[in-house]
């Protein structure tokens, strides 16, 4: 009991800078953490903000496509450009044997339009011979249905609920693609 | 394991010390008979009252945590916890394409606490709000100076707009977050959709038939708050996620709709009505495709109400159909085989029929009429001659199963049943007028669906007006179509639609409504309306104008049924409902894409013709 070595007392300084480092190290963490939990509290309020600025915006756009899908803003903006509800269409009906038989009277739209069209578009429309079933007749009709750009329509065997209901569309263009030649052709009824 | 070690490394340690506890002898004591002390004096006054304090804290402890423990516990949760309500969104009504026709925005309540808003800064106030706001600068400042410490300035503002305010940095003017409820079409379907209160509760229509689908459940949110209100940020939150509401879809098409309300709203002032209504169904599903009237209110701004008027008249204001319904009698009588379009009724220009005299629109000799011509020419004699083939008991079975006096069962709030008389209560003249529609009512939409019967071959589907629902996950509830009810045979309905399609041609009575190109199958009516200011007697010059038909013909793709009601005097339905027809059902035919059938109609005569009438007439005449 009594040879036990004298106390060797480990170096202090090294221990006491340990501890302080220790506890600086900790605070320096500490106010690090803080900080960072700080700034994304701050990043947070402003994404929170900007979130709630886009989500008025994505409202506010999605009221604005709602008012102006409804018709009533249609038919208002319609009228503005100059467009017409389009009149009863007129249709070639084309029987087993070839005959062709006209299925209602074309005439253009009975309202004014606001802006009147073009007197050369006018005379690309020529009058067409109602009743009479001759091929040139039903060409003449598919010519003038490409050139207008009215809806093509078909009471033959081929159902089709057809075309583009285009009867709304401005202007016609030069570029229309070829109609269907073994399609029933409508005669141009609506859109001048 | 140290332990046994410290004796030998720390000699100064406990086991070194001496042991008083084991070493030293207990003190000697002096046994006394128990016995109890006795209290005098003050010390007895003074154990009273320390008794008597702790059965009053022991009591109050016992009644605090026995007995009241739950208020307390709840008190104190309520300090520390805090639970806010998390507001369903009310559900969409969309047509039947998806196109909204209502829903809810977000939105902002502007508010102010004027308490804190200087006197003079009032006016500056007003400046800055007011062309935010849309209000006048006096009007903001003078609600600043409400007395109190709140003041609503603005409700349900956009949620830009309210940045806008918020970007002001106004001291005192605060926000709270609110709904609105958007119709973007304003008085398109508003009678259908009806409208909601100020709190976002259905008011009228689907809103309100359909309330508790739109509106959802709210949830709610709880957390832990410290003493100042700020969330603790590592509690535990309990999310109760709020169910939002679903939506419905309609049947309706808003373009028809909308042409639909704009053609009434301009028929009626041209032709000096007072109103009128419309119903358009499929031919085939009965789905309401338009149910409008003139005159609509805007969904937007329930002000525009009209209080003293039905909100949906199409299927809550009944009316007397005429001619229109004469259709009914044919029908019956071509199932009873007591007709065909064929026969030759000897039709007077008057008759006399339980005592009273009943006479044609217009004067003519004794004519042979067909029974096509009959109804084509919407002879009221003619027609009452087939009524008495059929008799009474008949006559009053077919009105039953095409629904005269029944309601459609639509899922639409406040809908009439029209009236069709008991037989029991029938008078001696009762049937001289019911055969052609007068002394019993209905609705557009019952009118429509009675035309639907002929429309699908002779079953009435009951018309209905919602599509589907979809809930808030997602899951799709299509209502089940109502059964149909064989009312006649698909030949009698083939048949009445060939005699109907007379009515639109040369020498009918409807060859307004005649599209060109298609079939058209329809009946006008022209109904006398009961004068109040003549003891409620039939008035001579006040109508209710109809027409209801169907295109094409041959192969019905939708119903249509027009009520113009009192045009001005000498107005008849095949004046105006009939040139309605036309226009509604042109626009229907391009706007669904129906080409002709490219059948040729089927030539039945209408009246027997000496050689005069023939030169003179329509070749559809002889």
């Amino acid at each position: 009991m009594m040879s036990r070595p004298a106390p060797k007392h480990a170096p202090r300084v090294p221990f006491a800078l340990l501890t302080v480092a220790l506890i600086v190290g900790g605070l320096a963490t500490l106010l690090v953490l803080n900080t960072a939990s700080a700034a994304n509290e701050l990043k947070q309020h402003d994404l929170t903000a900007q979130d709630a600025n886009i989500a008025a915006q994505v409202e506010h756009l999605r009221n604005e496509v709602a008012a102006s899908q409804a018709p009533a803003n249609l038919a208002r903006v319609a009228a503005q450009l100059g467009m017409v509800p389009a009149g009863n269409p007129a249709f070639l009906q084309i029987d087993a044997n070839g005959k062709v038989r006209v299925l209602g009277s074309p005439a253009p739209a009975s309202a004014p339009p606001i802006a009147p069209p073009s007197s050369a578009h006018r005379s690309t429309s020529p009058a067409h011979p109602h009743g009479t079933a001759t091929s040139t007749a039903t060409k003449t009709a598919t010519k003038t249905a490409a050139k207008t750009a009215t809806k093509t329509s078909t009471t033959t065997s081929t159902p089709s609920k057809s075309a583009s209901k285009s009867a709304h569309k401005p202007a016609p263009t030069s570029s229309t693609p070829t109609p269907d030649p073994t399609a029933t052709t409508m005669l141009p009824g609506g859109t001048r | 394991m140290t332990r046994p070690q410290r004796p030998a490394s720390r000699p100064h340690g406990p086991a070194a010390r001496p042991q008083y506890g084991r070493s030293r002898p207990p003190a000697p004591r002096r046994r006394r008979p128990l016995r109890l002390g006795t209290l005098h004096g003050r010390l007895r006054f003074g154990f009273a009252a320390v008794c008597t304090l702790l059965l009053v804290i022991g009591g109050r402890l016992v009644q605090v945590q026995g007995l009241d423990h739950h208020r307390y516990a709840g008190a104190a949760a309520a300090q520390r916890v805090e639970t806010v309500p998390i507001h369903a969104m009310r559900g969409s009504i969309v047509d039947r394409d998806g196109t909204p026709l209502a829903y809810t925005s977000a939105a902002q309540d502007i508010t102010a606490d004027p308490a804190q808003i200087p006197a003079g800064s009032r006016a500056t106030y007003g400046a800055k709000l007011a062309p935010l706001l849309n209000m006048s600068a006096a009007a903001i400042a003078s609600a600043l100076a409400t007395p109190g410490q709140y003041v609503k300035l603005a409700s349900a503002v956009p949620q830009l707009t309210a940045q806008k305010v918020a970007d002001l940095d106004l001291i005192g003017i605060y926000q709270q977050a609110t709904t609105e409820r958007q119709y973007p079409g304003g008085t398109t379907a508003a009678n259908i959709l009806g409208t909601v209160h100020s709190d976002g509760t259905g008011a009228a229509g689907i809103e309100a038939k359909f309330n508790s689908l739109l509106a959802g459940h709210d949830g709610s949110m709880t957390y832990s708050i410290d003493n100042v209100g700020n969330v603790n940020p590592s509690s535990r939150t309990v999310t109760d996620p709020a169910r939002n509401g679903s939506t419905i879809a309609l049947t309706i098409d808003q373009s028809l709709q909308f042409i639909a309300q704009q053609y009434l709203d301009q028929v009626v002032p041209e032709s000096g009505a007072k109103d009128g209504e419309m119903a358009i169904l499929d031919a085939h599903t009965a789905q309401v495709l338009a149910l409008a009237s003139s005159g609509t209110f805007d969904a937007n701004n329930p002000d525009t109400i009209n209080p003293n008027a039905p909100i949906d008249p199409p299927v809550m204001s009944a009316f007397e159909p005429g001619s229109v319904q004469k259709a009914i009698t044919f029908a019956a009588a071509i199932q009873e085989h007591k007709i065909t379009p064929q026969t030759v009724i000897s039709v007077p220009n008057s008759i006399n029929m339980g005592g009273v005299n009943v006479s044609d629109a217009w004067w003519h000799p004794t004519e042979q009429f067909t029974a096509t011509g009959v109804l084509a020419e919407s002879s009221n004699v003619g027609t009452l001659k087939i009524a008495q083939r059929l008799g009474p008991t008949v006559w009053d079975h077919y009105e039953q199963l095409f629904g005269v006096g029944q309601k459609t069962g639509i899922e639409l709030p406040g809908e009439s049943s029209g009236y069709l008389p008991p037989m029991k209560d029938w008078s001696a003249s009762t049937f001289a007028n019911l055969p052609f529609g007068q002394g019993e009512s209905m609705t557009i939409l019952q009118l429509a669906s009675i035309y639907q019967t002929f429309a699908n071959n002779g079953v009435r589907v009951p018309p209905r007006i919602i599509k589907s629902i979809t809930a808030a996950d997602g899951t799709v509830t299509t209502p089940k179509t109502p059964t149909g009810v064989q009312v006649v045979s698909a030949q009698t309905a083939d048949t009445v639609r060939t005699m109907l399609e007379s009515v639109t041609l040369p020498g009918g009575t409807g060859t307004k409504a005649a599209i060109p190109g298609y079939r058209v199958a329809g009946k006008t009516g022209t109904a006398q309306q009961p004068d109040p200011n003549h003891g409620g007697a039939y008035s001579s010059w006040m109508n209710w104008d109809t027409f209801a038909g169907m295109v094409p013909a041959d192969d019905p793709q939708f119903v249509v049924a027009i009520m113009i009601d009192n045009p001005a005097h000498g107005v008849e339905g095949g004046d105006v409902a009939a040139p309605l027809f036309n226009q509604i059902a042109s626009y229907e035919l391009q706007h669904a894409h129906i080409a002709p059938t490219g059948s040729l109609s089927k030539h039945v005569p209408l009246q027997v013709c000496d050689a005069v009438t023939r030169r003179d007439s329509p070749s559809t005449v002889c």
